[in-house]
């Protein structure tokens, strides 16, 4: 693809697509003809306003029609984006405008407040009516002929803090051409997008559906079960988190109508005709099918790691899930697809993706040109650590592959348990022979400081039954014996939840296993304290 | 008041549907936490939003009424949007 040439080529699609929103409880279906001339509308009004090729743009909106369009319209501009996510809610216009050098900055007419400030011209509405708009000319040479950097991004790192991207055209053209080459689009398909279209990952996608001419869905979160069950999606995107509601919903029937399906399930999963196979597990989990829209041929899910038991499930039920792997630096890295997929895998290389991995097992990521060329607002040598070579980055994330070429997860660098014996074990190596007791809901293995063995925190799965424990601990105890580098010498039963709310979780649902190590030990410390007082 | 009551349950009976195995044995009252207590994350909670709007009958977004996902903390809070949002179906149904 050629991002510079976007709007064009919508209008020289012949195959006739759609976008659909949710407007005023409406459901709007405009064509990609209809597309290209708001872009053009909006080209048109940015003009008028102003704006010039190299200038920056804020956009700070929920997801809408609007964002889609002068997205578009500042890629036709030669303008760069600045898209601001929800975290900086709490900054006023003037200060957004200021801190990112900004000459315009686009917001919904629902955020009334933003007009009443010092810099109010420089502010329009995407969606409203606008008057007497004017951009600030900061007398900005244009320094980019060839438009490599598109726009600055904001990302939630494994810190917890905000980093700032600049993001690069051609790497964002192969990230595109990569995932459309490996997923296979059909004319008839349908996107779906909920997620924020401030999160890059979403625009990539439109980027794709609009290039290689798909149907695009997009809503915000909140009509997320209503744009699945009414609109039929094809195709979705989604973190673990919404998967995972599917099986607990399965896990929530009655235990015998569960065992039911899943015997009837296996015995569909046999049939060797993949349609009636298919058609078997519709009738079978029709409730899924449903909620679901009962289209879906392709489902990924990516951004943090899925429990087995909910890819099992939708294997059984015949649903098309799919786990990715990428990183918003670099772009997608991996893939599973029909054909193609290993469970407990994050799939095969994308078109165009190498990876090396190095002595300590980290992921290399390698491409000719990456999504984001650098960091800004970031952490000193945060940069230096990640972007290692003009064409690679460290991922951070430690893996191995198969011999058919299947990367496989493993841990991140950093989280690296090195016992007091001196042994160096990735925690989610323990983790996952815990995880295999059908007692244990989760666990989470860190380095003993008073020992050198391992702690287990586990959350059962009935934390109320005793026996369950027993049970747990026996079975932790076995791993040990055949396993005796991974020893667990302690295990600290809780059933509290990991969120991002009690900072178990970091902001991007990964475990924080720092924090939660330093909570179950301080806990665990003060419970023998009082019990030696009271001895 | 049976009404009200009736209500309560059909909105308790629709939390629970979302509670994940090791939670289940928790027991729901208006003061249960949704996410500490229940383990509902965000999109547990959307899914429950739309079972009842399925279980009613009604579409939130046509009565104009923006749910904030975040501001529903407890199952208190969602008996309360419950309720709100029955009393403007029934006076839009009115109109």
């Amino acid at each position: 693809m050629d991002l510079r040439a976007l709007t064009s080529h919508i209008s020289e699609q012949k195959h006739q697509n759609f976008i659909l929103t949710f407007e005023k409880g409406q459901v709007v279906k405009r064509s990609h003809e209809n597309v290209f001339q708001d872009v053009m509308a909006a080209v048109a009004r940015l003009r008028a306003w102003g704006v010039q090729t190299g200038m920056r743009v804020g956009i700070f909106s929920c997801n809408c029609y609007e964002w889609i369009i002068y997205d578009l319209a500042l890629l036709e501009l030669r303008a760069l984006s600045v898209a601001f996510t929800d975290d900086f809610a709490k900054m006023g216009a003037d200060e957004l405008i200021d801190r990112y050098s900004l000459s315009l900055l686009l917001v919904q007419s629902t955020n009334q407040t933003y007009k009443n400030t010092r810099q109010s011209d420089a502010v329009a509405f995407l969606d409203g009516k606008n008057k007497n708009i004017k951009a600030i000319d900061r007398q900005q040479s244009n320094s980019d002929p060839e438009f490599e950097n598109t726009g600055l991004i904001f990302s939630s790192g494994s810190s917890g803090r905000l980093k700032g991207l600049t993001l690069n055209r051609q790497g964002i053209e192969a990230s595109v051409d990569a995932f459309t080459k490996a997923a296979a689009p059909r004319a008839d398909d349908c996107l779906l997008l909920f997620l924020p279209i401030s999160n890059f990952q979403q625009r990539l996608m439109y980027y794709s559906a609009l290039w290689y001419g798909v149907d695009l869905i997009v809503t915000d979160p909140n009509r997320l079960f209503r744009a699945l069950k009414d609109l039929h999606p094809t195709v979705l995107i989604a973190p673990p988190m919404l998967y995972e509601t599917f099986e607990t919903r399965f896990c929530n029937l009655p235990r015998w109508k569960q065992r039911a399906a899943r015997i009837m399930g296996t015995m569909a999963g046999k049939v060797p005709s993949k349609r009636l196979r298919e058609k078997l597990a519709q009738i079978i989990f029709e409730d899924a099918y449903e909620a679901l829209g009962g289209k879906m041929r392709f489902m990924v899910t990516g951004m943090a790691p899925i429990k087995r038991s909910t890819l099992d499930l939708f294997e059984l039920m015949q649903l098309p899930l799919f786990e990715t792997y990428g990183m918003i630096e670099f772009g997608g890295i991996a893939l599973n697809v029909p054909g193609a997929k290993r469970v407990g895998s994050v799939g095969r290389l994308l078109p165009g993706v190498r990876v090396e991995l190095a002595a300590d097992g980290e992921v290399i990521a390698i491409r000719e040109h990456r999504l984001a060329s650098t960091y800004f607002d970031c952490v000193e040598g945060e940069a230096e650590e990640t972007f290692i070579n003009h064409d690679r980055v460290a991922t951070g994330d430690v893996g191995r592959f198969d011999k058919d070429g299947y990367l496989y997860l493993i841990g991140r660098k950093r989280e690296m348990i090195v016992t007091a014996g001196g042994t160096k074990i990735h925690p989610e190596i323990p983790e996952s022979a815990i995880n295999a007791s059908s007692d244990v809901a989760r666990s989470v293995v860190f380095a003993d400081p008073d020992a050198s063995t391992l702690v287990a925190v586990v959350v059962p799965k009935s934390p109320q039954d005793q026996s369950a424990k027993l049970r747990i601990q026996r079975f932790v105890d076995s791993i040990g014996e055949r396993q005796p580098s991974i020893l667990v010498g302690r295990i600290i039963f809780t059933d509290a939840a990991f969120s991002r709310e009690n900072g178990f979780l970091r902001p991007n649902l990964k475990l924080d296993r720092r924090k939660i190590a330093e909570h179950f030990l301080k806990e665990s410390r003060e419970t023998k304290e009082v019990l030696a007082r009271g001895a | 008041m049976e009404i009200a009551a009736e209500l309560d349950e059909k909105i308790i009976n629709i939390v629970s549907q979302g509670v994940s195995g090791r939670f289940k044995k928790t027991k729901i009252t208006p003061e249960t936490h949704l996410q500490k207590e229940l383990g509902l994350d965000s999109i547990g909670i959307l899914a429950m939003v739309f079972r009842f709007e399925e279980l009613f009958s009604i579409d939130i977004a046509q009565l104009g009424v923006d749910i904030n996902v975040a501001k529903l903390k407890t199952v208190s809070d969602v008996i309360q949007a419950a309720r709100d949002i029955l009393n403007k179906a029934l006076l839009a149904k009115q109109a």
